[in-house]
């Protein structure tokens, strides 16, 4: 409780710092994770259709419903925890039925909606209550002509020409913006509710479909649609599923194919290049290796012409040196013999040193 | 109270002529102008013909006091209604919402109702309310003491299909052979039209009334003198 | 039932029973009445007699039966002399209160419909008949209210007892567009006629004028039946009229020491 950002979702009655209230975002996700229900408007008359995921395999038919007839007039689908859809019906039932005794007409279908959505909301605002976890999908054709309604969690509602809820609902959403809605008959819309269904439903189990209407054909009462009209509908779209398949798989194939011929070309095409890029490399190495030899020995004779030369030069220099030295030996070894016939006396000593320097001298500039 | 005077205690009750009839495009509402408390005429300009919205009016018959209240009760509900649904209430729904109130209260109300008007799915369109509570849609219908003398009349005059000047006339020739046999009714007729086009009210002054076999025409009028 | 207001009824079939017993009931005081409104150019006038009957007998010479609603509007009752103060009384606050929450001046129209509808609410028990007259910015209105709760909205209006002798005055005597001095005469006349030829009304003429510059309330417009005894008590006397016997001055400043300081600091 004491980190930041948590400890908001325990009750509607908290907003988070950024302003949501999580209880509701949660109530919806219930409804997200739910079977598909979708409806739309026809041009004479409202179809809803839901998907209703098979809880058991010893489960009867037609025995968890998800559509319900609220009046003559109207009925409802519901998306969500089935029992909170329940209370929803039993709710809406009471104001039809209040409305009618009271005004002694039928409740419209936006005084309904509005009702129904003002109850929703009531459960998010307090302490003690939870929200719904149900979207409700109304049908209602009143005076004012057939219409659809949407009643969410968070207890807003509006009007539809066609929507969809549940798991399916983004790419239902697709389809039905597809639908030529002002031109289409309910007979058309139960077809092409069921295909949708059928199309978005993408689990390897199978599922029940529920159909429900209220038009000109139905004499403008919420009812179930036909089994036989149903059965129909359920047929063609699992056809037109199949269908589907097909066709996907074909064009799977041919695409794979395509790939694949696409794929060797341009291996080949890899391979050519390679090996042209390969025989190009080969040739310039070549070159470069010859180019490298021969500038090689070009050095190599450059060494050995300027080693000769260095050698002839080095021969050159002693002999000069050999040459310089001579008359100094002669004059030394003429100096000694001089000196030992003389018997001369050794000098003092700054004498002597005038005289070692000057050997010195004599003797760098020959010794090298 | 002491007998010799008025007595106040007496409720105020309209001994009445009202009617209502509907011809091509709408309806035409009547009514005489007559309120007595016992023998004494209290109000000789009533008006009996009560909006209960812009294209719905009531004609009230019975106790002053209770159709009074009654349509109030009906106009607050109509109100509300009217929020909530975005338009104009339906005539049926007024009359729905009369009928209930003087049902569930029949055994303290003493109200004769006909509520009549227009509305965008029906019409115009007339229903009866009689003293029991029960709601009646009807073509025309005529209500308060003094229809008793003139449902032989209306059964032979009225038609369907009728123009709105001659369902008008219709009415107030039927009202006017009323006031001239009921006591209790009496004074002006004040007649309401209501069709798509809108309401138009109109008043005959007690003068102006067709006078019926035997009576007297009504004296001249004087100028009015400025004092 | 404890806590809410109104009024119980439950005495009345025990009642009934004794009076078939042949109990005798003590009576109301009720006001056998004249009181008239009419509409003139630029307002209303109302008028009232001023008696006050218990039975036979006058309870009250110069009683005053226009009540006071709103600044703009005052009514006439007769009737039960208690109901008829209380409901107006009752109104009248009622009004003052949506004054100040809503700062506009009242409409005769809504004190209408307050009466109209307690009086319905009570079924004709509480027994007001009244004569509403004031002027709003819709101009001037009148309306009689019935104690049982229907209401007429009239040029010229006459209420209890005396109700048919007035109204004979103002069918004769009533035109549109009447200045003030005419309609104050009318009305004058018509509660005459009232005071002289109903037993039940007496005494003298109460008239108020209401117009769009305010209101004038003639009480004791006409005193017809003047009072022949002025009555002695309470006897005021006048100051010095008892000697003084005894005196003692306390001198405060013994009693009582002040001293200087600096305030108590509080806590916030």
């Amino acid at each position: 409780m004491s980190g930041i950002g948590s400890g908001y979702d325990l009750s509607t009655s908290t907003f988070s710092p950024d302003g949501r209230v999580f209880q509701t975002d949660y109530a919806q996700k219930a409804v997200d994770n739910s079977g598909t229900v979708i409806g739309i408007r026809c041009k004479d008359g409202v179809v809803l259709g839901a998907e209703k995921q098979l809880i058991s395999k010893m489960l009867e038919s037609n025995s968890n419903r998800r559509t319900f007839p609220v009046d003559r007039h109207a009925g409802v689908a519901c998306a969500g925890l089935a029992a909170d859809g329940r209370a929803i019906v039993s709710r809406a039932m009471a104001e039809a039925n209040n409305y009618k005794s009271f005004y002694g007409d039928p409740i419209p279908g936006h005084v309904l909606a509005e009702r129904l959505a003002t109850y929703t909301h009531l459960f998010n605002m307090y302490w003690s209550v939870r929200p719904f976890g149900v979207s409700t999908l109304l049908a209602s054709y009143g005076k004012e002509g057939p219409h659809l309604y949407l009643v969410e969690p968070s207890g807003t509602m509006h009007r539809y020409f066609g929507t969809a809820v549940g798991k399916g609902r983004q790419g239902a959403k697709n389809e039905i913006e597809k639908l030529k809605l002002e031109e289409m008959s309910c007979r058309e819309g139960i077809t092409a509710v069921a295909k949708i269904l059928h199309q978005v439903h993408d689990e390897e189990k199978g599922f029940e479909m529920e159909l429900a209407w209220i038009c000109e054909d139905s004499g403008r009462q919420f009812q179930r649609v036909p089994q036989q009209l149903a059965e129909e509908a359920e047929a063609a779209a699992k056809a037109a599923r199949l269908e589907n398949q097909e066709q996907a798989l074909g064009k799977l194939d041919t695409s794979l194919a395509e790939l694949r011929q696409e794929l060797a070309a341009a291996a080949a095409e890899l391979r050519q290049e390679l090996a042209e890029q390969r025989k190009e490399l080969r040739q310039e190495l070549a070159e470069q290796s010859k180019e490298l030899a021969e500038q090689r020995k070009e050095l190599c004779q450059e060494l050995a012409e300027q080693r000769k030369e260095l050698l002839a030069a080095v021969a050159a220099s002693e002999a000069r040196v050999a040459a310089a030295q001579k008359p100094l030996v002669d004059l030394v070894t003429a100096a000694m013999s001089a000196l030992a016939d003389s018997n001369i006396q050794p000098l003092p000593h700054a004498a002597r040193q005038e005289q070692e320097e000057a050997e010195a001298e004599a003797c760098s500039g020959s010794d090298s | 109270m002491d007998g010799g005077l008025h007595d106040l205690q007496q409720a105020v009750s309209m001994g009445t002529t009202i009617m209502a009839a509907s011809f091509d495009g709408g309806v035409v509402m009547g009514a005489d102008s007559r309120t007595s408390t016992g023998s004494y005429v209290a109000n000789r300009v009533t008006d009996k013909i009560t909006p209960l919205t812009d294209s719905i009016y009531i004609c009230r018959s019975g106790s002053a006091a209770d159709t009074q209240n009654l349509s109030r009760y009906v106009q607050w509900f109509l109100e509300q209604h009217g929020m909530e649904l975005g338009e104009e209430p339906a005539v049926s729904t007024a009359a729905k919402l009369a009928q209930e109130m003087a049902y569930q209260n029949k055994n303290f109300l003493q109200a004769g109702l006909i509520v009549a008007g227009w509305d965008r799915h029906d019409g115009g369109s007339v229903y009866a309310i009689p003293l029991g509570g029960t709601l009646v849609k009807v073509p025309f219908t005529i209500g308060g003491s003094g229809s008793a003398y003139i449902y032989g009349l209306c059964d032979k005059l009225w038609r369907p299909n009728m123009t709105e000047e001659e369902c008008h006339a219709f009415v107030v020739k039927a009202v006017s052979h009323a006031m001239a046999r009921d006591g209790s009714s009496g004074g002006c007729i004040r007649t309401v039209v209501i069709s798509k086009d809108g309401v138009k009210r109109s008043f005959l002054p007690g003068d102006r009334v067709p006078v019926a076999f035997g009576e007297l025409p009504a004296p001249q009028r004087q100028p009015q003198v400025q004092a | 039932m404890a806590g809410q207001g109104g009024f119980a009824f439950d005495l009345c079939k025990r009642n009934e029973f004794l009076e078939a017993r042949g109990a005798k009931h003590p009576g109301f005081t009720k006001t056998g009445t004249t009181i008239a409104g009419i509409i003139y150019k630029d307002g209303v006038v109302l008028g009232a007699d001023t008696r006050s009957t218990a039975g036979t007998t006058v309870a009250d010479k110069n009683c005053e039966k226009i009540h006071y609603i709103a600044p703009n509007i005052y009514c006439c009752g007769a009737g039960t002399a208690a109901d008829t103060e209380n409901v107006t009384g009752m109104v009248a606050s009622q009004l003052e209160l949506h004054r100040y929450a809503t700062g506009t001046q009242s409409r005769v129209v809504t004190a209408m419909t307050l009466l109209k509808s307690h009086l319905f609410r009570y079924q004709g028990h509480v027994s007001a008949a009244l004569v509403l007259g004031g002027v709003d910015f819709r101009g001037p209105h009148l309306f009689t209210v019935y104690p049982h709760g229907s209401t007429d909205s009239l040029p010229y209006c006459t209420m209890g007892s005396g109700s048919l002798n007035a109204m004979a005055v103002f069918e004769a005597g009533y035109k549109d567009d009447l200045t003030k001095e005419e309609a104050m005469e009318l009305v004058a006349r018509a509660i005459r006629s009232g005071v002289f030829n109903d037993l039940g009304s007496g005494s003298n003429v109460d008239l108020c004028v209401i117009n769009k510059e305010g209101v004038e309330y003639k009480r004791n417009y006409e005193l017809l039946q003047g009072k022949t005894y002025q009555r002695q008590f309470p006897q005021r006397f006048a100051a010095g009229s008892v000697p003084v016997v005894h005196e003692r001055v306390y001198d405060v400043r013994r009693v009582v020491t002040v001293t200087e300081g600096e305030p108590m600091e509080m806590e916030s």
